[in-house]
């Protein structure tokens, strides 16, 4: 992303305000996007309610004050995290884990390596929907069904608050981990060989190696997986939205969705617009320290 | 040695084995549900071994109408019509507005482009809501609300700061030293853009077009709030299958062949970009 500016030398433009120009829509396009954004940060100042629109308040900080005060904030602020942190850690060690066994060649590879993109291009809520089938509780489900064959008792899976939270982070893994392992496998091909050769020579371990070199030279890739992966979970809804609308309980009730439930369901924008601005707040932050130490590792 | 190397090899048969039963199983499920009668889909314990019928795919080739045993059922080949004009219309307009910026942001340099190009991407990492709730309201006074132009303005979000970061990169790719000659042969920069460039990026346009129309196509927050009864797209739609009063199981699973079948056939072709377009060309893969 950042390398852009060092790796090319630019034509000069043919005269000035070509460039500026060529990019005009595109940026038209893009106060189209900021418009709405500042809009609704000025929305979490404001008594704004979807039901009676004509009288808009300015209120201060009493919005922020109010949310931060309450529990419900807090829970859905750890949910997000404890949610966001687990799909990382997980998808990061299977994603690596996968892409080390198809490294290597053998007869049938690629054909795996093509299987990979089938689950991430399905419609997420989609996704979430199958599994809604496949985690049905009792034995109706077909999960329950498999368990059942090697002596583990049904499991409510998303009905019961104790395993929703797992059962979410079981889809999100399901539909994200060919992500990690297709970057990891990029990382792997373009490895460079000679300081294999030589720590082979020197006699080192496999596991020395993989320690001492492959996990090093791979950091661009991680930082890049956890970058994209981090922001999307923190940032979930689809499929939760298609499964337990936050429920059981509000065992799954994170930022996003609380934000939905807040500004659409009880038209609260003012409040809901508060919700959103605190997890862009954290996406952006996130984003930009992560993407910053992508392109410092890059250059070492 | 050689015991060592073969039980190697068996763990990694089971390990690779393991992750792709996990990752396609739940796929080959569905497919199993959507060819089982309405008895046959609710039975509990799930059947395994079951007559496959094509009942499910005839009842939503037929829309809101056919039959008479439900009242009200999901209209699918509404939506699926639906989603192709979103989903179209927004990869043209996007296409339209997106490869002449990707153009000058990877040949020129002038003032504020870094500012530009690093705005459209941290909407990459911007929570949805954030921007549509806003959205919503200004669409509600003009009066957008449920129109597929609507929709298709809003859709930009999604596919037009990916479509210029991924170009950007494709037309970096091309070595300036071409351009230059064709300059010195008296070119035009357009001459240049449209004779050169254009076809030079042709591989990496289609992938970026088929990458933007599948996110587009599935997408379900957008139309979820800026859409309506008129404008309701498959994402949407398929969750009607799954109501309060009835769960129609077979057809949801149907639904989701008939919904995901194209886009994974899309993907094929462009699966050697996969990698590239999915991290906004950050990794060239």
């Amino acid at each position: 992303m950042a390398d852009h500016a060092l790796r090319t030398q630019r034509l000069n433009p043919p005269n000035k305000s070509l460039p500026y120009l060529l990019t005009f829509p595109a940026f038209i396009a893009l106060i189209g996007i900021l418009y709405p954004f500042i809009l609704g940060v000025y929305y979490t100042f404001t008594n704004y309610t979807l039901t009676d629109p004509g009288n808009i308040r300015f209120v201060g900080l009493a919005n922020y004050l109010d949310i931060f005060r309450s529990l419900d904030f807090w829970k859905a602020f750890c949910l997000t995290f404890v949610f966001a942190s687990s799909v990382v850690i997980i998808e990061l060690v299977l994603g690596l884990g996968v892409a080390l066994l198809l490294k290597d060649t053998f007869p049938g590879v690629r054909i795996l390596q093509s299987f990979l993109i089938i689950p991430m291009m399905i419609p997420p809520i989609v996704s979430a929907l199958m599994w809604k089938v496949i985690l049905l509780p009792t034995d109706q489900g077909v999960l329950n069904r498999i368990l059942d064959l090697v002596g583990i008792e049904p499991i409510a899976w998303l009905g019961d608050s104790a395993t929703a939270l797992v059962s979410m982070i079981l889809i999100d893994v399901w539909i994200y981990s060919p992500f990690a392992i297709l970057i990891f496998l990029a990382g792997l091909q373009s490895l460079p060989k000679e300081p294999y050769e030589a720590a082979r020579v020197d006699g080192a371990s496999g596991w020395f190696m993989f320690r001492k070199l492959t996990l090093p030279l791979l950091l661009p890739c991680i930082v890049l997986v956890t970058l994209f992966r981090l922001i999307d979970s923190l940032k979930v809804f689809d499929i939760i939205y298609a499964t337990t609308k936050g429920g059981p309980a509000g065992a799954t009730m994170t930022l996003h969705i609380q934000s939905y439930f807040e500004a659409i369901r009880w038209f609260r924008m003012g409040r809901g617009m508060v919700y959103l601005f605190v997890l862009w707040l954290l996406c952006f932050t996130f984003s930009k320290a992560l993407s910053r130490l992508w392109t410092k590792a890059l250059m070492r | 040695m050689m015991t060592s190397r073969r039980f190697r090899r068996i763990l990694k048969t089971l390990g690779l084995g393991a992750y792709f039963t996990f990752a396609l199983g739940p796929i080959v499920w569905i497919a199993m549900m959507s060819l089982k009668n309405s008895n046959d889909v609710i039975a509990s314990p799930p059947k395994f071994v079951f007559t496959p019928t094509l009942e499910n795919y005839k009842a939503i080739a037929g829309g809101q109408y056919a039959h008479d045993v439900e009242a009200v059922r999901p209209d699918f080949p509404k939506y699926f019509l639906n989603t192709l004009i979103i989903a179209s219309a927004t990869v043209v307009v996007s296409l339209l507005l997106g490869t002449f910026a990707a153009y000058s942001l990877a040949r020129f340099s002038f003032r504020f482009k870094e500012d530009i190009a690093f705005t459209f991407l941290s909407f990459r990492f911007a929570p949805e809501l954030m921007i549509i709730l806003p959205l919503y309201v200004v669409f509600q006074k003009i009066g957008l609300i449920d129109s597929y132009s609507g929709l298709t303005a809003a859709y930009q979000l999604i596919t037009l700061p990916f479509l210029i970061w991924v170009l950007r990169g494709f037309f970096e790719d091309i070595p300036r030293e071409i351009e230059q000659a064709a300059r010195v042969d008296g070119y035009t920069w357009w001459g240049v853009f449209r004779r050169i460039s254009l076809p030079l990026a042709k591989p990496g346009i289609a992938a970026v077009v088929i990458l933007s129309f599948i996110f587009a196509w599935n997408n379900f927050i957008f139309s979820m709030i800026l859409g309506g009864e008129r404008t309701q797209t498959i994402t949407l739609g398929i969750l009607g299958f799954i109501g309060y009063e009835r769960v129609l199981w077979g057809q949801m699973a149907a639904a989701t062949m008939i919904c995901v079948i194209p886009e994974l056939i899309l993907a094929f072709f462009v699966q050697n970009y996969i990698v590239r377009g999915l991290t906004f060309g950050a990794v060239k893969g």
